[in-house]
């Protein structure tokens, strides 16, 4: 989320403020400062305060320029961000009230450690736009030289970065590839050198190093090839052989991969060497199932990353013969083998798109984001869809975020209709145990959940240590989530991210919905249901001695059993338990009767409730019953978050340009017509244009 | 040829744009520079390291310090041209320079030697080399 940003400074006044620099823009009042040619007598600056109170006055130096406007310890602001962000520039707001602003400013961008972009910049005005393209970072550092006047400190208002426009507009990441085959496969090759590890070609990461090798014409002496270290790794597949002065080898290098199950793709995309871009003009590759031939066909690639277009079913076996190299004198390289193939959708190819994506505030539901379009292919390379597979929602290059597919059709001769949702839809279809906690931390109960799932989350740090005590009945991993951010108090977002975030509710105002935002006539103010208190139980769990019995049937093999209530002490005759938890048992037998037995949990409720002093009439109370995570350790904040969304009824709906603003930011919108509205961004039904994201949103 | 005349330390921009031969660094002039240090260490009597490149090696940084430490005792054990160019700090092969003062080094080394050899001057021909009757 773009608010989820950390400013550091290498020095400020006690009264500075960057807090939300990078979205809100702050005014340094008109305070008299006794700098030299600073306040003018025309009335503009009044005396200051005995003590200046910290809070929206932006950021003020601690640095003052000498004579000739120089700073001697220069003042350096440096931004990250929690999600990697395009720019078309960053925007400076200096202090506005005298007109004073940095005079030269130099401007770095990172990615990670890795420097992108750096640049130098000279203001000419209290508001300036450092303008130049920056593709994904997650980081920048300004430093800031001096001033355009003698004895200044640095007054910055709002550092605000443009994100980058005009970059292509809307992308779909589409990875049509046999799901789980990379994880399944074992790649072997006779034909390899010694520091090669197999393992690195079901990895998506490896990229050939810049390291020089020996070869005739590889390593071209223009500052593009360094010293290898001495120990070579994680540089993907590196035959022995070397090809002759024609590119053929004398005994072609073979990788041969098994699969531990069956799979099928549209074909398999070899990436060579990504550094020299050296690849293998020939190959050759078989598809088997054990060791039945089930096709066979010779490929030409002409580049360093090529697909070899071949649909084959229900192979488990791969080999890859390097044939020829693109260059005399060649190993045969391979950085990565995918099975399948990346397509990338730009909007000339996209026909219909609906992107539906929701929060709750305070998640007493967790919502399913939705991606579904429609796209009119430009090859006559078929789809081969399979649930689950990954595609990455872009515009401008920035990540709007990450959905699965769940169904896919073919229309027309050129149409495909896809269905996908995100991680919380895939996490909706897989089962969570659940147990009995006492004093577990998110950190680890999240672990549990998440574990075998293969998207990344995110944990605010927050969050992590935050016990969390009460039950989980045997559930979906998408209602154990909501059950523990209900009790947490926490926000689960997949939007505008690679990753699934968790994360406090917001509570800052960090965007504003302007009139000139806002599509005319498109905005209602509703008012729901009138909310007058909230219910909400508390929970608990004491073990009774009272033993019951859970299953009794004649046994041949394994059986799960499931319990609608948490039970402990399990006790099995007539076969065994192979593992078990609160709410389930693994029962193992031989054909003779197996009976398991348990003894129950006293589970025990106590309601606390907070209503409307001043509402004696027509009650309407909301009652929270099935939370069973709260308990008397969470119950009070429960209540009050609770009560403070239901007791707020009203939501604004309309339609606005998005530009920078993100779900689940706490906005205002300007109404026009029944003043500022003040919330949480729960939902945006996404419209693209060439050039701009425009929404449906809700404000509660 | 011997492997001093066969030394390289005119490469130019030329090469660059032209993408020449000469502009890569291979394991052929690795054993070119490996040899022709071999030689030098010979005739001077310096005790020094070398290797046999093959295709498949990587060119190491290790390796790069060998070779320079190698140059170093070389240009120690004999005289060299007021011209003749420092030793790199560190032997990198990011520019056809570097590989050019690298060899010019042994070169220079190579006919510093082949000049003042026992003090006598040298002949102008290769004795007992020429043809009969082909002197010039």
């Amino acid at each position: 989320m773009q608010w989820d940003v950390t400013v550091k400074t290498n020095g400020e006044q006690p009264y500075s403020d960057t807090g939300n620099i990078t979205t809100l823009e702050y005014a340094f009042p008109n305070y008299s400062y006794c700098l030299p040619r600073y306040a003018r007598l025309d009335g503009k600056f009044e005396n200051a305060p005995d003590k200046i109170e910290q809070g929206r006055k932006g950021y003020i130096s601690l640095a003052l320029s000498g004579a000739d406007g120089e700073f001697g310890a220069k003042p350096v602001i440096e931004v990250e961000l929690a999600r990697k962000k395009t720019s078309n520039g960053i925007r400076l707001v200096f202090n506005q009230l005298s007109g004073d602003y940095a005079s030269r400013v130099t401007i770095e961008w990172y990615k990670g450690e890795e420097l992108i972009v750096e640049k130098d910049f000279l203001p000419a005005s209290a508001d300036y736009f450092c303008a130049v393209k920056v593709p994904l970072f997650d980081r920048f550092r300004i430093t800031f030289h001096g001033t355009n006047k003698p004895y200044r400190y640095l007054w910055i208002g709002m550092i605000q970065n443009r994100r980058m426009t005009d970059a292509g507009g809307l992308k779909i990441v589409y990875d049509d590839i046999a799901l789980g085959a990379k994880d399944s496969s074992v790649p072997v090759s006779d034909d390899r050198m010694d520091y090669v590890s197999m393992e690195n070609l079901k990895e998506d990461t490896i990229e050939f190093p810049n390291h020089s090798m020996c070869l005739p014409r590889y390593a071209r002496m223009d500052g593009s090839y360094e010293n290898a270290p001495d120990k070579i790794v994680d540089i993907g597949y590196v035959s022995k052989s070397i090809s002759d002065a024609t590119g053929s080898f004398a005994v072609p290098p073979v990788i041969d991969v098994r699969f531990g199950e069956l799979f099928s793709s549209v074909g398999i995309t070899l990436q060579f060497n990504d550094y020299s871009q050296d690849y293998c003009s020939l190959v050759n590759i078989r598809w088997y199932q054990d060791n039945r031939l089930l096709a066979e066909k010779d490929f030409e690639p002409d580049g360093y990353l090529y697909f070899c277009y071949h649909n084959v079913d229900y192979y488990n076996r791969v080999a890859v013969t390097f044939l020829k190299t693109s260059k005399p004198f060649r190993n045969a390289f391979l950085t990565r083998i995918d099975y399948g193939l990346q397509r990338i959708f730009r909007d000339d190819e996209i026909k219909e798109i609906e992107c539906y994506q929701e929060i709750n505030a305070i998640s007493e539901e967790v919502s399913i984001n939705v991606l579904n379009f429609t796209v009119r292919s430009r090859t006559d390379i078929m789809f081969n869809f399979q649930k689950r597979q990954q595609m990455r929602l872009y515009f401008d290059e920035a990540i709007l975020g990450v959905f699965y597919l769940q169904a896919g059709s073919r229309r027309s001769v050129t149409d495909y209709r896809m269905e996908t949702q995100d991680a919380m839809g895939v996490l909706d279809g897989n089962q969570f145990f659940g147990g009995l906690y006492s004093g577990i931390t998110a950190q680890d109960l999240i672990g549990q959940i998440m574990a075998g799932e293969e998207f990344d989350y995110y944990l605010d740090d927050f969050l992590q240590d935050m016990p969390i005590y009460g039950y989980l009945p045997v559930c979906t991993r998408r209602e154990a989530m909501a059950q523990i951010a209900f009790a947490l108090g926490a926000i689960i977002d997949t939007s505008y991210s690679l990753r699934l975030y968790i994360y406090p509710k917001q509570e800052e105002i960090t965007g504003e919905f302007r009139k000139s935002d806002i599509f005319a006539g498109t905005v209602n103010v509703d008012h729901g249901e009138i909310v007058t208190g909230v219910r909400v139980l508390m929970h608990s769990y004491e073990p009774l001695q009272e033993q019951t019995e859970l299953y009794k049937a004649k046994l041949t093999g394994g059986a799960l059993v499931t319990f609608s209530e948490p039970y402990h002490t399990l006790e099995v005759t007539g076969g065994s338990i192979s593992r078990s938890g609160d709410n389930y048992a693994y029962l193992n037998g031989t054909g003779s009767e197996v009976i398991l037995k348990g003894k129950k949990y006293d589970h025990r409720t106590v309601t606390v409730q907070k209503e409307n002093p001043n509402i004696s009439r027509n009650k309407n109370v909301v009652s929270v019953e099935a939370a069973t995570l709260v308990t008397a350790h969470n119950a009070a904040g429960v209540l009050e978050r609770v009560y403070d969304y239901y007791t707020n009824n009203q939501s604004t709906t309309f339609r606005a340009i998005m530009a920078e603003r993100e779900l689940g930011q706490v906005v205002t919108v300007d109404t026009d017509f029944d003043g500022v509205k003040q919330g949480t961004v729960e939902k945006t039904s996404l419209k693209f244009s060439r050039n701009e994201i425009t929404a449906e949103v809700t404000v509660r | 040829m011997s492997v001093m005349d066969s030394l390289i330390f005119d490469r130019s921009s030329m090469d660059l744009m032209n993408d020449t031969d000469r502009c890569y660094i291979s394991c052929t002039d690795l054993n070119r520079v490996e040899q022709a240090c071999e030689y030098l260490a010979g005739i001077l009597g310096v005790a020094i390291k070398t290797k046999v490149w093959k295709m498949e090696d990587w060119r190491t940084g290790t390796e790069m310090e060998r070779i320079r430490q190698n140059i170093a005792k070389l240009k120690e054990a004999y005289f060299v041209r007021e011209s003749t160019p420092a030793i790199p700090v560190e032997i990198t092969y990011t520019s056809i320079y570097q590989a050019n003062n690298i060899e010019k080094i042994l070169k220079d080394i190579g006919d510093m030697y082949d000049s003042m050899v026992s003090g006598i001057p040298r002949l102008p021909f290769g004795l007992g080399k020429q043809v009969l009757g082909n002197r010039r």
